[in-house]
């Protein structure tokens, strides 16, 4: 590994000797770098239009049922959630360093780096999804029947929500708080209401919550990120790119293994087409070279068509699907997420799954056919193809070599289990 | 920390935020604390190549930063969370209003450079750009309060 670490490497290249030998003979670098701080700072990206009220409780995640950081400002009334912003892996480098810029008029930060990569993202949360675990829990063991629910009032169900750090009695009693407002507005949104004198009462009602997550939904669906476009929407509805176009002749069967040394493109060069010629002559009686001509320049134009393409509208459906099972595997307790799904009317997405099974069923026969190709060595595949089955004989040959040059003491050893052995180099260590 | 996290207040340390530039560095760095002076080892330049591209040596190393702007109506913030005093712990309800622990904004940022060695991160690759500037829309959509077609 060529590492560029060296040590005092900036002292020793700058201008100021006299400091660098000092330097290097009380430490390493002219510089001598503060200790940690004990309490790291973390990096948040907030809304604007938060007040100064807002603060960050606890509550308990409505999908997950595990203790959450929410973002909450008492004055609008809105939650907000938190989304840490990583590295795909853990095992990629990041870290953030905090450069003050001298140029500008503000007050700058002293410069710092922080080792943790992570960045706290606080994006607009809709407290109904607090509200529908307590909603709907009551009966959900029971047949989900509107009638068999009870009419409650708003006060009782925020008495079910889980509060046991305290934290959203205190955010509901809080002066001037627009949240039981909000709350109340959100509840009567998948519920039915009763007014009794001045008190309104209200009843779960699963057909309102499924409107509202479909239109949440769809609304997702309009637009979808590129990323996920390219992955659940683009990947999943491609179908294979089929080599042989339907309404000609099926492929003819394996050639005995006599012209199995011609090359892939035997298709252009005349003395393959001879000993191709044997094999087309099934299909037809027509001259070598007639056959091989129209081979090279019909096919290719629809050889790399892809065996069928998606309609917009199955397209906007496995949009629409997409963000669906997004939202319900996110936010909705899993029982809730059935609930909706099973509500749906059962016509939405046939296009799409009609779709769907004749992909899958294309998928499969490409892939059939693909090892017939391998099996048979014979028909012309793309270099992909070749390219992969050349790495894989590669890869198969070295392990074989592999396995042979190691010596018979060598093999012993790897079956000793040396977890509690000192390495061999231990001994040459410095002590 | 205990199991339990308390309620944190959002305040500022002074009446003007400070400003400071974050960079999200393509390297480890096991030191989490000041690291003045800076510009011994720090110096990144706006490339004359591409346009709002930059480029910084680090380390012998050339590193190629995108400034990836913060989304509308998002503000970037260096805070550091504070624990209430531990001391009255007992009585959790009396000291209620005092067990708030405190989240200090120390200063503003608004816009991220993520650099990478030698190549550019774009919104399919990494994470931090794709929060950015993919999750905030999605978010929006997701969780706006109207009631859609039902009303």
């Amino acid at each position: 590994m060529a590492r560029t670490r060296s040590k005092g490497g900036p002292a020793s290249t700058s201008a100021d000797k006299t400091a660098s030998t000092t330097a290097k003979a009380a430490s390493t670098s002219t510089y001598t770098l503060p200790a940690e701080s004990t309490n790291p700072p973390k990096l948040f990206v907030l809304p604007k239009n938060t007040s100064s009220s807002a603060r960050i409780i606890t509550l308990e995640n409505p999908r997950y049922g595990n203790p959450t950081r929410y973002l909450v400002c008492p004055e609008t009334g809105s939650f907000y959630e938190f989304t840490k912003a990583a590295p795909p892996n853990k095992s990629t480098p990041r870290s953030w360093l905090l450069s003050s810029e001298k140029s500008e008029k503000e007050p700058a930060l002293e410069s710092q780096t922080i080792q943790s990569p992570d960045l706290y993202l606080a994006t607009p949360y809709d407290p109904l999804f607090l509200l529908l675990p307590a909603l709907f829990k009551s009966s959900s063991n029971s047949k989900s029947d509107n009638q068999q629910r009870q009419y409650l009032s708003l006060d009782d169900y925020l008495d079910l929500i889980p509060n046991t750090d305290r934290h959203f009695s205190e955010i509901l009693t809080l002066p001037n708080s627009r949240i039981e407002k909000v709350l109340e507005a959100r509840l009567a949104s998948v519920c039915d209401l009763v007014e009794m004198g001045d008190d309104k009462m209200y009843r779960p009602n699963e057909s309102k919550l499924s409107t509202i997550i479909l239109s949440k939904a769809s609304k997702m669906a309009e637009n979808l990120p590129p990323s996920m476009e390219e992955k659940f929407i683009k990947k999943a509805l491609e179908a294979p790119v089929m080599g042989v176009v339907k309404d000609q002749p099926p492929p003819p069967p394996p050639p005995p293994p006599t012209t199995s040394t011609s090359s892939p493109e035997e298709t252009a060069s005349p003395s393959a087409s001879e000993s191709q010629s044997t094999v087309t002559t099934s299909s037809g009686t027509t001259p070598s070279t007639a056959v091989t001509t129209p081979a090279t320049e019909e096919a290719p134009e629809p050889a790399f068509a892809p065996a069928i393409t998606a309609s917009p509208a199955t397209i906007s459906l496995q949009r629409l699907r997409t963000s669906l099972n997004f939202i319900l595997s996110s936010y909705l307790p899993p029982f809730l997420s059935k609930t909706v799904l099973s509500s749906l009317p059962s016509e939405t997405f046939t296009e799409l799954e009609e779709y769907l099974t004749k992909l899958s069923k294309l998928r499969t026969e490409a892939a059939a056919s693909r090892n017939i190709d391998i099996n048979g060595g014979k028909r012309a595949r793309d270099e992909d193809d070749d390219e992969r089955l050349e790495k894989k004989r590669k890869m198969e040959q070295e392990e074989k070599v592999k396995k042979a040059n190691t010596s018979r003491g060598v093999k012993q050893l790897a079956k000793v289990n040396t977890a509690g052995m000192m390495k061999l180099s231990a001994f040459f260590k410095k002590a | 920390m205990g199991t339990s996290q308390p309620i944190l207040d959002i305040g500022s340390a002074s009446s003007s935020p400070k400003r400071t530039t974050v960079h999200l560095l393509p390297c480890k760095i096991h030191h989490t604390g000041p690291v003045e002076p800076t510009q011994s080892f720090w110096d990144p330049q706006t490339s004359t190549s591409s346009t709002g591209i930059k480029e910084a040596y680090f380390r012998g190393r050339k590193l190629r930063g995108k400034p990836v702007a913060l989304p509308e109506g998002y503000k970037g913030v260096v805070a550091i969370s504070s624990l209430p005093d531990q001391n009255g712990k007992a009585d959790v309800i009396d000291l209620e209003k005092d067990s708030h622990g405190k989240l200090e904004v120390q200063a503003e940022f608004d816009e991220v450079v993520v650099w990478g060695h030698e190549s550019l991160a774009d919104a399919a690759a990494d994470g931090y750009v794709r929060s950015l500037e993919e999750w905030v829309g999605v978010a929006a959509a997701i969780h706006s309060l109207d009631n859609g077609d039902s009303k």
